[in-house]
């Protein structure tokens, strides 16, 4: 529930400065994300949208920026360290993230998607950054040493063990086929470009482009992201 | 520009969602889909079911990073909200970079280079990010307000208010607004590299039944002469009113001028356009 209650009411402005439409938004991120509020988020049912919070971003709010904090600090950290597999780069990435959205909040517009959606693109767009930069090729042979090709299902449900979201996401990459999950999850969590997934894949690379694309749009349909 | 079919090109709108497309291939796809609402929309509605995976990896932090990271922020300039329009493109183009590079020390990434000769597509989210995303939203909120108000006595019809809504949500769309030397204000909604601009004016004097509004499209010079188009009229308003006009056969570099002609209007501008609206490239 809580990715779809996010990103429906994201993407209109008016939802989201309503009441209703934020306590929804609040309670559903709170109930399903305890990585998140491990790190000191207190997620009330009534807290404001991350729209709204990134609006008084923009403006120089640094209050409200604590509150973006608390509520994508732990998907960015989490997400820069399954993309860089490296805790002192992930760290690095993360940080850079949470900053990068401070200084462009003003740049977000609700009607080209969510501010949750939003945040952590940049978080992956600067985590693929970092692993295909020139200095990170070695890094990348590790992790294609240390990395199976198709772990990542039960590894996803590890990281976040008991996650409703985990374990959403992982019944709905559970329901892919075979080579659509693991094109996408090498892409996504491995930061790989889909010529390298193909290579890996050992499949046409116009395979991995139609796999890719089919599987994330039955996921869009098993996440509830109307769109 | 695009020579794949269509149809391959679109196909790549879940590797792109995923960032998986890189250079030359990228360049293409984002040229595709500057053209394309059905891939723009389709790459928005996938960056948000990417972004489900994102959350299923959530993990804290290690100790400390939260007092790091909000004790940076009061060191990092932020990007202005709206700020002057006119000027927003340069500092988009370099104050942006600036801006990054004093927050971060290992910045310069080459997306980031490569996404700002091509606000167009802008990648989306984080560049959506560099759409003006402030300022079309106040447009929209104009509109809303002001089409919705005025709108028995405009001819604003449903398709204009259409073309405007998409143009606003393109990323990298530019919103242009100056105070004319008539009075009232001329706004230029326009995304670079597209064909299309929606020419808003509001509170232009009343003219007379013998006279109108036109819109030009004036060209870069070339060997000191202008191109100049005709882009259309603006529709007739009472006083006070706001009216629009959807033009295309914007070419890169192109200003939008309006003048006043006589009715039936003119081949070529017969005075100095009294706004001039300078479209981002």
């Amino acid at each position: 529930m809580g990715v779809m209650a996010m990103t429906q009411a994201g993407p209109h402005g008016p939802s989201a400065g309503s009441g209703q439409g934020s306590g929804a938004h609040g309670q559903g991120a709170s109930g399903q994300r305890p990585g998140v509020s491990q790190d000191g988020a207190s997620l009330a049912a009534g807290d404001p949208p991350l729209e709204l919070l990134l609006s008084r971003v923009s403006r120089g709010d640094q209050r409200a920026f604590e509150a973006v904090y608390d509520r994508l600090a732990g998907p960015v950290f989490g997400l820069a360290s399954r993309v860089v597999r490296d805790r002192a780069q992930a760290e690095e990435v993360a940080q850079e993230v949470l900053l990068e959205i401070w200084r462009t909040a003003s740049r977000f517009d609700p009607a080209r998607g969510s501010a949750q959606s939003w945040a952590l693109t940049i978080a992956h767009r600067r985590g693929v950054d970092r692993v295909r930069s020139a200095g990170a090729a070695s890094l990348r042979e590790q992790r294609s040493a240390t990395t199976s090709v198709f772990p990542p299902i039960e590894d996803v449900a590890d990281t976040v063990a008991a996650s409703l979201e985990a374990e959403r996401v992982r019944r709905c990459l559970g329901a892919l086929t075979d080579l659509q999950r693991e094109a996408i999850t090498l892409a996504y969590y491995g930061g790989y470009t889909y010529r390298e997934v193909s290579d890996r894949l050992k499949v046409a690379l116009g395979t991995v482009k139609t796999r890719v694309r089919d599987g994330l749009i039955k996921l869009r349909g098993c996440l509830g992201v109307a769109w | 520009m695009v020579r794949l079919p269509g149809r391959s090109q679109h196909a790549l709108a879940g590797v792109y969602a995923l960032n998986a497309l890189a250079g030359v291939e990228q360049d293409r796809f984002e040229r595709h889909m500057d053209g394309c609402q059905a891939c723009l929309e389709e790459v928005r509605s996938l960056y948000e079911t990417a972004s489900g995976l994102a959350l299923a990896v959530a993990a804290p932090p290690p100790p400390g990073f939260r007092e790091r990271v909000l004790a940076a922020v009061p060191s990092v300039p932020q990007l202005p909200a709206q700020a002057d329009l006119a000027a927003d493109q340069a500092a988009r183009d370099t104050g942006q970079d600036t801006a990054r590079r004093s927050a971060r020390p290992r910045p310069a990434h080459r997306r980031p280079a490569r996404k700002m000769r091509r606000p167009g597509l802008a990648g989306l989210l984080p560049k959506i990010a560099i759409g003006v995303a402030a300022v079309a939203t106040a447009v929209a909120v104009f509109l809303g307000v002001r089409l919705n108000s005025v709108q028995s006595q405009l001819s604003v019809s449903k398709a204009e208010q259409l073309a405007l809504t998409r143009l606003l949500n393109t990323p990298g769309v530019r919103v242009l607004a100056a105070r004319t030397k008539l009075g009232g204000d001329a706004t230029a909604v326009h995304v670079p590299g597209q064909t299309r601009v929606v020419v808003l004016a509001k509170d232009l004097p009343v003219l007379p039944g013998s006279k109108v509004y036109q819109v030009w499209l004036i060209g870069a010079k070339v060997k000191g002469v202008n191109h100049i188009r005709s882009a259309g009229f603006l529709a007739r308003t009472a006083a006070g009113g706001t009216t629009i006009l959807v033009a295309s056969g914007v070419r890169i570099g192109d200003t939008v001028g309006i003048t006043i002609e006589p009715a039936g209007g003119s081949k070529q501008p017969t005075t100095v356009p009294f706004v001039a609206l300078q479209l981002a490239r």
